[in-house]
């Protein structure tokens, strides 16, 4: 037997060369429509295939990259499981933020966005009660809301969300020089106003993998199948498509919850309004990745202690940070049993 | 040979750079978590943002002679639209807020009984009115539901 197959390495060479020669491939699938607009933010309503849940599921992405992860493609797309299992969507895109949202800090994001996004999404799908989900800071930013909230959460879900700061498993001198004040780098984001999206991706990039070819290597590998090579082009899509980070938003971060890790104290204030861990009652599910080297487990569970809820579960699944993939067009394992349990079934 | 047999160069290719890239990486983050060169870049981090801010002043006042708009004046205008478009946000609010309340109302109250209501607080007003001294330009209500009359100085 040959070791050579010449069709498989024309196929093999000509899917690799496709990542430079094809258009970049079309992401957000799923029907939706925009129900709410605010500056650059958009409110998206994905209406449920077959409505089976009287709860419908509002989600929170992070604020470094774009929410498209979460609609990736047709059969690979979270948002597409939710409305294939008969779930109302609501996904809050906060947009791509300018120099003019230089000022905008995270609280802003809770109070305006967030809090203003699920009256409406309540409003809008009728229903008694809702049900936030939160990826990465995005999770922290829902955990912040449902800290102060008064809508009626039924669900809270955290996916790989970092709560307690100070629990860091490298770079412990840089958090040890942050924490003594030895690192202030408040001038240069002054200077800046907004982060650019290419130094957001260093920095993400700093932490994880400096280096980072195996992505290539792996497409090499398998460029020969042609599903793969999508999925791969998609993914890599939005691994390069960081967004630039408002200065307001960043300082909060680093100082409020890296330096003071202020959520954690229940020392944060939310436009006057503390942010109270204890205040929520609702489910919670907590979500952390065993090989997550930008979001360790000791990062997710602190909120585990500090929350008034009485059904609380964290998880802890094999996988690194963006494990949280789709197979089938079903939910994620973490919520396939959980979430029906808790999501009131429609009367019919 | 099998297939199983044969080394698939592209899976240990990929096996190797793997390897070689945590390899690299781990390196990389150890020789940048040290206290010099951390207090190094916070240095330069420092210089850098204050050339920055120094650039920024200059570019503002050569825009005076220049008579050019910069980052800041176009940021300016556009919170501005930030700003309107935040107040017919609030109005929509209220809006939507005072129509769920009516609708509320309705559901609660029958029409029949909404005009009973209305005639209640009308026989209220007139009574109220008529044990009070009558004042010029004061506003009244007229005995017929709706229209109202202005009490005013005799001409005669």
């Amino acid at each position: 037997m040959s070791l050579f197959d010449a069709d498989k390495e024309l196929q093999r060479w000509k899917g690799f060369m496709s990542n430079l020669t094809e258009d970049e491939p079309k992401t957000g699938l799923t029907p939706k429509q925009a129900i709410w607009r605010k500056n650059k933010a958009t409110l998206w309503y994905y209406p449920a295939t077959e409505k089976k849940y009287d709860v419908p599921v509002f989600l929170v992405y992070s604020l470094v990259n774009q929410p498209f992860i979460l609609d990736l493609q047709p059969g690979a797309s979270k948002i597409e499981a939710f409305v294939n299992n008969g779930y109302d969507v609501y996904l809050i895109d906060f947009g791509i933020p300018s120099y003019e949202d230089k000022d905008t800090t995270l609280s802003d994001y809770v109070v305006d966005y967030i809090q203003k996004g699920i009256q409406r999404a309540l409003r809008h799908s009728e229903a008694k009660e809702i049900t936030v989900i939160g990826y990465c800071l995005g999770g922290t930013l829902a955990a912040m809301y449902a800290a102060i909230a008064w809508e009626p959460i039924k669900n809270l879900i955290l996916f790989v969300t970092p709560i307690d700061f100070h629990a860091t498993n490298q770079f412990d001198k840089v958090a040890d020089e942050l924490l003594n004040g030895q690192v202030d780098i408040g001038e240069v984001i002054d200077a800046h106003g907004i982060i650019p999206g290419s130094s957001v991706e260093a920095a993400m990039r700093l932490m994880t993998s400096p280096f980072y070819f195996s992505r290539y290597l792996s497409l090499l590998n398998k460029s020969y199948d042609k599903e793969y090579v999508e999925k791969w082009r998609r993914f890599n899509k939005w691994t390069k498509g960081h967004i630039p980070f408002p200065g307001g938003a960043l300082k909060q971060l680093i100082y409020d919850l890296g330096k003071d890790n202020q959520l954690v104290k229940g020392e944060m204030l939310i436009r006057g309004k503390r942010a109270d861990l204890s205040h929520i009652d609702a489910n919670l599910l907590v979500v952390s990745s065993q090989h997550d080297r930008l979001v360790p487990k000791e990062q997710s569970y602190p909120i585990m202690d500090q929350v008034s809820s009485k059904d609380k579960t964290f998880l802890l699944v094999e996988g690194g940070h963006t494990h949280l993939t789709v197979k089938k067009g079903q939910l994620p394992e973490t919520l396939t049993d959980w979430l029906p349990q808790r999501s009131n079934r429609v009367n019919t | 040979m099998s297939q199983d047999d044969r080394v698939d160069i592209y899976e240990a290719l990929k096996k190797m750079g793997f390897k070689l890239e945590q390899q690299m990486n781990e390196l990389i983050q150890k020789q940048l978590d040290r206290e010099d060169v951390i207090r190094q870049v916070n240095i330069s981090g420092k210089l850098y943002g204050n050339m920055m801010k120094k650039l920024q002043d200059y570019t503002e006042t050569l825009s005076v002679y220049l008579n050019f708009p910069t980052k800041k004046d176009v940021a300016n205008t556009a919170k501005l639209v930030m700003q309107t478009e935040e107040k017919v946000d609030g109005l929509d609010e209220q809006l939507v807020r005072l129509t769920t309340s009516v609708d509320e109302l309705k559901q609660w109250i029958p029409s029949k009984k909404l005009d009973e209501a209305g005639r209640d607080i009308q026989h209220f007003l007139l009574y109220r009115e008529q044990q009070e001294p009558n004042e010029p330009g004061k506003v009244r209500l007229s005995s017929s539901f709706g229209q109202d009359t202005k009490i005013g100085k005799r001409q005669d």
